[in-house]
């Protein structure tokens, strides 16, 4: 019997580090994308959520990458509970009723950071929500695609009044099948408040890219049921900033746009953008 | 397709049961279980129940398995059908459904040869390196889709080889694992009965090859890494272990070490440099791990003593780079901590830290006669830089008076590093003192009553460690748990309790209370209960879950055939 195991262990040692060796797959630096296709990621995240500032890092890595072509959301949920609430010392409360519609249409996740990348379900994904490790590849495989609509948005304040005026213009690209919709939202970047980072409280975090309000319904107005190639749709829109009270600062203030597929049973982004609403 | 397979063939296996069973083989038989939970889910905002699916519109959800074993002519077939319906096991924010053969397998043993097609449950060593395993109340199964095979070198001897993909609910994981140990046993020595030492030496071995697809989508995540922190990818991890149990008389030693080759994993903690010179937490790194286990038994008489020593570094192993929380691990790697089972005393659990850990743990067991024992048990786990994360000091007394009643007390002290567990930047080390009691009376032989109580005291300071308060923490404060337990053997049992924050640091005055009715006739049994739990946060693997607060109505199914 000893023989037997004798001849046999260094058999199977043999077996497995005879295939060690491997050709290692090559990492090659970031190209320009060669598409017109934009992206919107559309982040969960909390203020009390210890992994949510990886969110953020990921998404301003991305923008350094890939500049204006990125359309970051970030979003604060109800449904995330604790993770998501401010905290006693927090200045603001985050949590907006259409990220909780929006989160809750798009599918829950296990956990916070979630984000989806032009709502798209990629091949071999379960969700649409996905960890921020799992985004930059979603974000490179959109941003080389061509863009099915275009998206003219222009976007006019009056400082008096703090009436903020858009007009949008959707031009299709190509024959459009099915009903599209529009969503329009207003972001906030350079808010200062509470943040936990790992097993770090921060006083003074900057929060970037949050959503304060939806203009368009929270899950989107209705475009056409269809378009034909050229065909435009176009459509003004107007809201009064409330109060600035620490936040609602205009000239932090970014309007995006993005317009979305509602057919198929699917909730693809095809094209978006963004403009600031006031530079002083 | 491979829906459509296993559909097929699971009404095949069906077809030959129903076969076998009708020509009344004499060798032939046939066993199985149902497990079936259904949940009522009824909001209660105070203590966070709602705004999920369930709470919202769904109302109701659950999920069963029922489980079909047959024998006949050297065959073994198994067959499970899994049903999900709006269950929020998977993901306890959201909803799953879904229905499907969960688990099946055909095994034959062919002279010394044991095939094992389909489903694979096994595991190597302690299961520290690999063990596929289902966990019904977490929702892990992570078994094996593929092929085992198992030679008898001799009567002492075993050699086994497998390799299959990992399933993932009722599709698979695309990474494929290879595996195979090799184990026997010796003896000698004297002794009256011929066996005074005893060894069970085994070796192991596992490969995991990810795919192109997982490892395209690395390498697009790595190439947004500055310079500073990139990394490169391998498609192959390996994993070896060897372990022993040495028996000398009344001493039992178990060994185990265990490496994995230099793989990349997500290190929540680890920082990261971005391109706008800012840094944050959490990036790839690739490494090699190791892990050593050692646990020393001694019984004799009434007394049993063992002490565990673990040490473990950058050996979180789990079937894809982007698996998470209790998805795609491809080990099992217990707490070393006892595992309590009273509520108040369960609640802060020492989680595994896979990427470093120093752990030692002692139990002991006496029992002076046969009414009285005593039991202790002490865990020390640090950090690979030895700062604590977990103390515990349990003991309990208990005296039994035959037939009339039985009474257990003792006294649980904790310190429990949340930070780190639960990645909770605000939070600091509970410490806790939990006395407890727990008492069985006997009206009749049918008849009992069973009481449990226990108090959680918390920033007790008793360690020493956080004196001052600088990182001393209360989370919600003090708990009082109680709980009655009325048995009318052998169907009837009812139940109530109630969890009470007395002393609340976060929450509104609250109880917590739960009361039900179980019946159980012959292999049967039925509960039904209301249950009102509180919510929790569990961070792992650079993500953080919500256990959500739970109140509503759950009926359990359990039958045995």
């Amino acid at each position: 019997m000893r023989k037997k195991i004798i001849f046999i262990a260094p058999l199977i040692a043999l077996f497995w580090m005879t295939s060690c060796d491997e050709i290692p797959p090559d990492i090659p630096p970031i190209q320009p994308p060669t598409g017109s296709k934009n992206v919107v990621i559309e982040e969960f995240s909390g203020v009390q959520c210890p992994n949510c500032p990886v969110g953020d890092a990921q998404i301003g890595n991305l923008k350094a990458l890939y500049g204006d072509r990125v359309v970051a959301v970030t979003m604060h949920a109800f449904v995330t509970g604790v993770l998501s609430a401010p905290m006693s010392d927090s200045r603001y409360d985050f949590r907006t009723d259409a990220a909780e519609a929006i989160i809750k249409n798009l599918g829950l996740p296990t956990g916070i950071p979630a984000a989806s990348v032009n709502r798209k379900l990629f091949e071999g994904q379960p969700a649409l929500l996905s960890a921020p490790n799992q985004w930059a590849a979603k974000v490179e495989e959109e941003l080389e695609k061509e863009a099915l609509v275009g998206i003219n948005l222009q976007a006019n304040y009056d400082p008096a009044s703090r009436l903020v005026t858009m007009d949008v213009r959707v031009i299709a690209n190509d024959d459009i099948s099915g009903p599209t919709r529009l969503h329009m939202g207003l972001i906030e970047d350079g808010m200062i408040d509470k943040q936990i980072d790992g097993v770090t409280k921060i006083e003074a975090y900057e929060h970037n890219h949050i959503l304060r309000d939806y203009i368009t319904n929270n899950l989107g107005d209705n475009i056409l049921p269809e378009m034909d190639l050229g065909e435009t749709w176009e459509r003004r829109y107007t809201y009064t900033l409330p109060e600035e009270d620490g936040w609602w600062v205009a000239e932090n203030i970014t309007v995006f746009g993005f317009v979305s597929q509602n057919f198929d049973d699917k909730k693809d982004v095809l094209q978006a953008t963004k403009t600031k609403i006031y530079q002083p | 397709m491979r829906t459509l397979l296993f559909k097929y063939t699971a009404l095949l296996l069906l077809m030959i049961a129903a076969h076998q069973m009708m020509s009344q083989d004499a060798m032939s038989y046939i066993s199985g279980s149902l497990e079936a939970n259904g949940n009522a889910f009824i909001r209660d905002e105070r203590i966070g129940a709602a705004n999920t699916p369930q709470y919202d519109h769904q109302l109701y959800g659950g999920e069963a398995w029922f489980d079909l074993r047959y024998t006949n002519y050297g065959f073994n077939v198994g067959l499970r059908f899994d049903v999900f319906n709006n269950s929020n096991l998977l993901n306890p924010l959201d909803s799953y459904t879904g229905e499907g053969i969960g688990m099946w397998y055909i095994n034959k043993t062919i002279g010394k040869l044991d095939v094992t097609a389909g489903y694979i449950y096994d595991q190597i060593g302690s299961g520290m390196m690999f063990r596929t395993y289902e966990v019904r109340p977490l929702l892990i199964d992570n078994a094996l889709i593929g092929l085992r095979l198992e030679y008898e070198l001799s009567k002492d001897w075993r050699i086994k080889a497998f390799t299959g993909r990992q399933k993932q609910q009722f599709e698979v994981y695309r990474p494929v694992v290879v595996g195979g140990s090799l184990e026997g046993y010796f003896s000698g020595g004297g002794g009256e009965d011929g066996r005074f030492w005893s060894l069970s030496p085994g070796i192991g071995m596992i490969n995991r090859t990810l795919d192109d697809a997982t490892v395209n989508e690395l390498v697009s995540d790595l190439r947004t890494y500055t310079p500073v922190d990139s990394v490169g990818v391998n498609y192959n991890t390996y994993a070896f272990n060897a372990f022993n149990t040495l028996s000398v008389g009344s001493f039992t030693w178990y060994a185990e070490a265990a490496y994995k080759s230099q793989e990349i994993f997500f290190d929540p903690f680890a920082e990261k440099t971005n391109w706008d010179g800012s840094t944050s937490s959490g990036k790839y790194r690739s490494e090699d791990g190791f892990l050593l286990y050692s646990s020393l038994s001694y019984a004799y008489q009434g007394l049993g003593l063992t002490f565990d020593y673990r040490r473990m570094s950058n050996f979180e192993f789990r079937i894809s780079p982007f698996s998470q929380q209790l998805q795609g691990l491809m080990s099992f790697i217990p707490p070393m901590a006892r595992q309590n089972t009273f509520r108040l005393n369960a609640r802060y659990n020492a989680v595994p830290q896979f990427l470093g850990e120093n752990a030692f743990q002692l139990d002991i067991n006496y029992s002076i006669n046969r009414k009285w024992n005593l039991s202790f048990n002490g865990s020390i786990i640090n950090d690979l830089e030895n700062n604590p994360l977990y103390r515990e000091v349990y003991a309990d007394v208990s005296f039994k008076k035959a037939r009339k009643y039985t009474l257990m007390g003792g006294m649980q002290m904790q310190l429990y590093n949340q930070q780190v567990y639960e990645l909770k930047g605000d939070a600091g080390s509970v410490q806790t003192i939990t006395p407890f009691l727990d008492f069985l009376y006997k009206f009749s032989r049918k008849n009992s009553l069973r009481l449990e109580t226990q108090y959680m005291y918390t920033g007790s300071n008793w360690t020493g460690e956080a004196k001052g308060g600088g990182d001393l923490y209360r989370e919600f404060g003090d708990w009082v748990f109680l709980q009655a337990e009325f048995s009318m053997a052998p169907h009837w049992m009812i139940f109530a309790s109630d969890m009470y924050n007395v002393i609340p640091e976060k929450t509104e005055d609250i109880h917590y209370y739960s009361f039900g009715v179980a019946y159980t006739k012959a292999a049967n049994r039925f509960t039904l209960s209301w249950v009102k739990q509180v919510e929790g946060v569990v961070c792992t693997g650079g993500v953080c879950r919500l256990e959500p607060a739970f109140n509503g109505v759950r009926l359990n199914v359990n039958a045995n055939f």
